[in-house]
């Protein structure tokens, strides 16, 4: 459903205090809509009002520094509920029931929506919400000045891609890579496959080893499993002595240490015993010896430690880490528009800060990735499997390294010295080990000597068929492991191939609708530049493909083409071009919101300009000029423009109010209100609030003074609206005077001479009472009864020009002139 | 989802963004119903406004093909290989 803006309601908002009588603008919906006020009476709050309602933020007060604690500017705080109020009333396009949203806001921040006839009127305002709706001078002038990719991103919400850039956002940090492998612990999961794969190979070459020492054949891989272990079997069963330990069990339970007590039991003595147990040490040994890391393994190690050093001196430790990826989340949000500004320190640079902590991030993201290789080469070349090695061969009061190196691996801190250290640590075992291992044979055979040579072969064959069923089992408890880290893997692999195809495919699908998009608003937005500047100059807008940037340029510029828009373009061009882009895409895209409000949007335009940019509204864009086109609500200060909307409310397709006020007090709409001033200046006087009467009386005064001039077609000084406007009444009250002394002179004046008189009477005791003062800012001399006396010499004045028709009827009217009844 | 299905996608001027995201859902549902279910969800959290969490996302996708794909019990096959 699409909506158009009928009255909005403000109270204790912004500039807008309005205790107990909100400020209520009502709007034509079917006419195009000026409100005008002089500079700090409020009008802008009523746009601030609106933002709050569509967005639930006023970015201006939100990007304040800290210290200026925009948050707490939102409410009026000279209203003393500590809530501040703002209604919308939205009547349907298409017909219907009116609903009024009312959205409040207490003094902690807290939102509550409401919408009449059970509405859901958070979703309304999102539908709303949308980058056209609300104009200012500070949007146009952001849309030329960003980069082309925030500019590119907030063309996105121009063109109603909005949420599918969001969508597109989402999908890519699914996909992220660096955080789905942190996430998931990716390389932690690949580090442990690569273990069991390197367990499970030792483990392989361990089985090899003890097969032929039981069998005396070389292992088969081609046999299968029931195979090679039914061969192990019958190698011990063929054992005579052993024959009983072994009937009725499989291979991997019969228990080698009862096959050893059976051989020494056969032949007992210390002798035996003691070569038995030199027969276990030594295979021990051999286990622990085998697989280890090759010389050029070890220079590996410390070439991988040193690139991870390397990598890390280019960083500032975790708590810059910290600092830079919440930057950059930050600096990534679309409403962070634009990158060029710090999120820490405010400050406006000329680079791109969101680039500055991308590239600071990615030195973080080296040393990762050289700890994840470190860890890789760590797991690969089977450094962490070295545990019994250390153990055989650590002396008393020897610290061992290995624990310290995995804990090193893990947490990322495993550097170029403790690496050196390390492999020399393990070259000193892998020594030691090979000395153990020469002692042990030496001490074997000459037990041997001693041993007949038969049970010597017994215990040697029970020994390898310990260590066969020993790594039988560690093979599959590493297979085990290996496979259910490839499992998961597989499982994430599938998910994150997914993600990116997704991914991909919907910001190609994105891509593809802005470009198309582009293209429709470009050739609107040439038409309504070209109506507004009338100069041979033609924007041109294009996005790469594939990108979000949005680059800007000319088209054409005079006999020059293809040249930068933001190069030779003032700044009321430029602000024509981005008036003309979101005035474009909001008649093409604009959705839900059949309205817009543009705050004085024309600030920088001189009044030919002015005039063009209203016609183009009012002609070819806004209804009912155009039929299907959105309901448009102009909000300036400019009393040039107002002149223009004052001669085109005048007709039916335009609707014209002013506003006066303050903060302080309140905020009304001046058309038919002029008593509502009367009665407020009185209101405030009656309980001696002399301070804040004082500039109501001004305003009641300005007004009569106008209406004089207006009715009696007095002649005004061409710059009498360009004083201050403190000096204003004095200027309008000169101004007639001049002429009713024109007319005096002239003998054609048409006022009773009691009247005459009288305006010299009023007009002294306004200037003396309060003219003099309020112009020179000495309001403190001021009291509540004179004022009261000035009050009734304003409508004393305005009396002085009006007759009674008939005569003493008490029906008052203006005279039609000076000189004619 | 096959790399022969690029383009297959579109975003249709004349549909509401809520009916080109469910067909990008329905596309997404064709492309690997395993794992379709929760990025459907995520677009529908998404169009709802909700708060968007990576994080609780992938791990109810991981949970969803854990549990369709079931549990695999390896220790019992050893690799001699």
């Amino acid at each position: 459903m699409s909506w158009l803006l009928k009255a909005v309601s403000v109270e204790g908002f912004r500039g807008v205090n309005n205790e107990g009588a909100p400020l209520h603008l009502q709007f034509k919906t079917n006419r195009v809509n000026s409100v005008a006020a002089p500079n700090g009476v409020g009008k802008s709050s009523i746009f601030d009002a609106v933002m709050y309602a569509l967005t639930g933020r006023i970015q201006k007060l939100e990007d304040l520094p800290a210290a200026e604690q925009g948050q707490s500017y939102y409410l009026n705080r000279f209203h003393p509920a500590n809530v501040g109020t703002v209604a919308l009333t939205l009547e349907p396009d298409t017909g219907g029931n009116d609903v009024e949203i009312t959205v409040t806001r207490d003094s902690h921040g807290n939102r509550n929506v409401a919408a009449s006839g059970g509405a859901d009127g958070d979703a309304i305002l999102a539908e709303l919400n949308r980058e056209f709706v609300l104009l200012d001078g500070p949007t146009f002038h952001e849309f030329i000045n960003f980069a082309p990719l925030a500019r590119g991103r907030s063309f996105a919400g121009l063109l109603g891609l909005k949420r599918y850039s969001a969508v597109r956002q989402a999908l890519q940090s699914l996909a992220n890579t660096n955080a789905f492998n942190n996430h998931f612990g990716i390389r932690d999961k690949n580090r442990e496959r690569a273990t069991a794969l390197q367990s499970s190979q030792r483990a392989l070459a361990g089985i090899r080893d003890a097969y032929k020492s039981l069998t005396g054949e070389d292992f088969d891989p081609s046999l299968s499993e029931d195979q090679i272990l039914k061969k192990a079997f019958n190698a011990l069963d063929g054992i005579g002595i052993l024959q009983p330990h072994c009937a009725g069990k499989p291979f991997l339970e019969i228990s080698i240490d009862d096959c050893v007590a059976e051989a020494k039991k056969a032949e007992g003595g210390e002798t035996r015993e003691k070569h038995s147990a030199v027969i276990k040490q030594e295979g021990s040994w051999i286990d622990a010896m085998r697989m280890l890391p090759t010389a050029n393994d070890g220079a590996q190690l410390i070439a991988l430690a040193k690139a991870r050093d390397d990598a890390l001196a280019h960083t500032q430790g975790d708590l810059f880490l910290r600092l830079y990826k919440l930057s950059e989340e930050i600096l990534t949000r679309d409403d962070w528009t634009d990158k060029s500004v710090c999120p820490t320190c405010d400050r406006d640079g000329e680079d791109s800060v969101l680039e500055h902590v991308q590239e600071k991030v990615a030195k973080y993201n080296e040393v990762a990735e050289a700890a994840a290789s470190l860890s890789g080469s760590w797991a690969d070349h089977g450094w962490n499997q070295l545990g019994n090695l250390e153990k055989l061969a650590l002396a008393e009061g020897e610290v061992a390294l290995l624990p310290q190196g995995e804990a090193k691996i893990k947490s990322g801190g495993f550097d170029e010295e403790f690496a050196r250290k390390f492999t020399a640590w393990i070259a000193t075992l892998a020594e030691r080990g090979r000395k153990a291992l020469e002692d042990l044979r030496h001490e074997k055979e000459q037990l041997e000597q001693g041993l007949p040579p038969l049970l010597t072969a017994v215990v040697e064959k029970a020994e390898a068929a310990r260590r066969l069923q020993m790594h039988w089992l560690e093979n599959r408890r590493a297979n085990s492991e290996r496979q259910a880290a490839e499992e998961e893997l597989h499982n994430l692999s599938r998910i994150k191939r997914f993600l990116d195809n997704a991914s991909g495919q919907f910001a190609d699908a994105e891509s593809r609708a802005s470009a198309r998009r582009l293209e429709a608003v470009k050739p609107v937005c040439r038409q309504i530049f070209g109506a507004i500047v009338f100069e041979p100059i033609v924007p041109s807008l294009s996005k790469r493909e594939g990108s979000e940037d949005l680059s800007i340029g000319l088209a054409q510029f005079w006999n020059l083409n293809e040249i930068s828009a933001r190069a030779v373009l003032s700044e009321s061009y430029r602000n024509a071009f981005a008036i003309s882009v979101y005035l474009a895409a909001a008649s093409l895209y604009g959705g839900s919101a059949r309205f817009l409000i543009l705050d004085d949007v024309t600030s920088s335009f001189d009044a030919g300009h002015q005039f063009h940019l209203m016609e183009v509204i009012r002609k070819s864009f806004a209804r009912p000029g155009k039929a299907t086109g959105p309901q448009v609500i102009i909000l300036s200060h400019d009393t040039m423009l107002e002149k223009l909307f004052n001669k085109y409310s005048r007709d039916d397709d335009w609707w014209h109010q002013r506003i006066e006020g303050n903060a302080r007090t309140s905020v009304l709409p001046q058309s038919g209100a002029v008593n509502k001033v009367r009665d407020t200046a009185m209101d405030l006087l009656n309980v001696g609030r002399v301070e804040d009467a004082s500039p109501w009386i001004r305003r009641y005064l300005e007004y009569r003074l106008e209406e004089v001039i207006h009715k009696l077609k007095i002649p005004v000084p061409l710059d009498i609206a360009h004083s201050d406007y403190k000096q204003m009444p004095q200027n309008l009250i000169e101004a007639i005077d001049s002429a009713v002394g024109l007319h005096v002179a002239a003998n054609s004046i048409v006022l009773e001479p009691l009247q005459i008189q009288n305006i010299k009477t009023e007009v002294a005791a306004i200037t003396g009472n309060y003219l003099n003062h309020w112009a020179t800012g000495q309001v403190q001399a001021f009291a509540a009864g004179p004022l009261m006396g000035v009050m009734q010499s304003i409508d004393n004045f305005s009396n002085c020009f009006k007759y009674q028709d008939p005569p003493g009827s008490g029906n008052s009217k203006f005279y039609r002139s000076l000189s004619q009844r | 989802m096959s790399e022969n299905d690029d383009n297959l996608f579109d975003i249709a001027d004349d549909q509401t963004v809520e009916q080109n995201l469910a067909a990008f859902a329905a596309r997404l549902l064709e492309s690997d119903e395993t794992l379709a279910p929760s990025v459907n969800s995520m677009l529908e959290q998404l169009s709802l406004g909700a708060e968007f969490s990576p994080h609780a996302l992938w791990d109810a996708q991981m949970k969803a093909l854990t549990e369709a794909s079931g549990t695999t019990d390896p220790g019992e096959q050893g690799d001699l290989g």
